[in-house]
């Protein structure tokens, strides 16, 4: 085993991340289970043909890069097998109010808002992370946030009509 | 906008309590580390001078290509069950005895034992069954280098050695023919093979075992066997 690689750190510092990202989108816990494996599985060769992560922020949105790709495909893969609605993009499992306007509005999002979004908002990554691994420019995505933000509170405001939860 | 906040801290929270059990890291650090383990052995294998893939790539080549060898009745089940599926000339060699049985004793180095069965000799081409015996029990065991030479001594074929090229082709086909006992079977194609005389220089081993690799250095020294 390399020395440089801390298989304990990795984990720790990733896995639980990379686990909310996959079961966001596949909304199983057996699917996200075996795709976070998958995740660190590729991490490994990746590591092991010689790659390099320069810094923490490379290693972070290298992993999150192929996590986003891992989840399309599976998904493009639910969607064949149509085992799975793919617009109902609804967060299962999670202590959340009925009265939480927000996730109904995020789940109203264009995928591409959304994933910016959640990105920024639910994993707290900084804008240079969110740019590198959605290979987007810095000001792409801060466009991309405003848009989304507006577009959210736009959907919470008419949620709010409706509920009367103002 | 205080709800916003308000939600997506909810939100958050919920996210957050969505975590990895530690089972399932400690299987997650397993499968990494096996991933890493078995990532060297492809690394050795591929520094192997008979990596896995050529020799089944030989195998299948011999398979489609063999048009030589020609063996007598009682060891037809050993060649049927060897050269299956293969070219029909095969079975017609069998049906004339164009084959040379071979007696002799195994050379042993290392707790392996290796000789040849049988030749099969026509102008074009060359066909030599080795028998190689073991004490482990292996899933499969390959030649590392192999010199094949004649009654002068001239070297007709030798691994890894660039004339091969110009005046020789060459197959393998492997196969475990019992327990802790192999087959493996050199073709070689060429004009004007004439053997008087043989000798064989075998050097050190390769055994795959699972996904151990192995190799024994030695050399076996195979003399007259024509």
């Amino acid at each position: 085993m390399k020395e440089e690689i801390d298989i304990n750190n990795i984990i720790d510092k990733y896995a639980d991340m990379i686990n909310r990202i996959i079961y966001r989108h596949l909304k199983s816990k057996e699917d996200t289970e075996d795709a976070v494996q998958e995740v660190f599985i590729k991490y490994m060769k990746y590591i092991k043909a010689g790659n390099v992560f320069n810094t923490d922020e490379h290693e972070k949105c290298w992993l999150v890069r192929v996590t986003f790709n891992l989840c399309r495909n599976k998904l493009k893969y639910n969607k064949m097998r149509m085992t799975m609605p793919l617009n109902d993009y609804i967060y299962f499992d999670l202590d959340i109010s009925s009265e939480n306007l927000l996730i109904v509005a995020v789940n109203k999002l264009e995928k591409k808002y959304r994933e910016t979004f959640e990105l920024f908002y639910f994993d707290d990554l900084k804008i240079s992370e969110i740019s590198k691994i959605l290979k987007i420019s810095e000001s792409n995505v801060k466009t991309r946030l405003k848009r989304a933000r507006d577009k959210v509170k736009e959907y919470m405001m008419k949620g709010e009509r409706v509920y009367g939860k103002i | 906008m205080e709800k916003f906040d308000k939600d997506l801290e909810e939100i958050k929270t919920g996210l957050n309590n969505i975590k990895l059990s530690d089972d399932f890291k400690n299987n997650l650090k397993i499968k990494m580390e096996e991933e890493f383990n078995k990532s060297d052995i492809k690394e050795n294998a591929r520094s192997l001078i008979f990596p896995r893939k050529l020799v089944a790539t030989f195998a299948c080549f011999f398979l489609l290509i063999t048009s030589c060898a020609v063996f007598a009745d009682e060891i037809e089940s050993f060649v049927a069950n060897i050269f299956s599926n293969t070219d029909r000339k095969i079975e017609e060699a069998i049906a004339n005895g164009n084959y040379k049985e071979i007696d002799m004793e195994y050379v042993e180095h290392d707790g392996i034992g290796i000789k040849v069965d049988y030749i099969v000799q026509e102008e074009d081409s060359l066909c030599i069954a080795f028998n190689v015996k073991s004490e482990e029990e292996f899933d499969e065991v390959y030649f590392d280098r192999i010199e094949i030479l004649d009654k002068n001594n001239q070297i007709f074929f030798k691994t890894k050695d660039k004339n091969n090229k110009e005046k020789t082709n060459f197959y393998v086909y492997n196969q475990k023919t019992a327990a802790k006992e192999y087959s493996i079977i050199y073709e070689f194609v060429a004009k004007d093979i004439n053997f008087k005389k043989m000798y064989i220089v075998i050097e050190n081993l390769i055994l795959f075992d699972n996904d151990k690799i192995n190799m024994i250095n030695a050399i076996w020294e195979l003399n007259d066997i024509i």
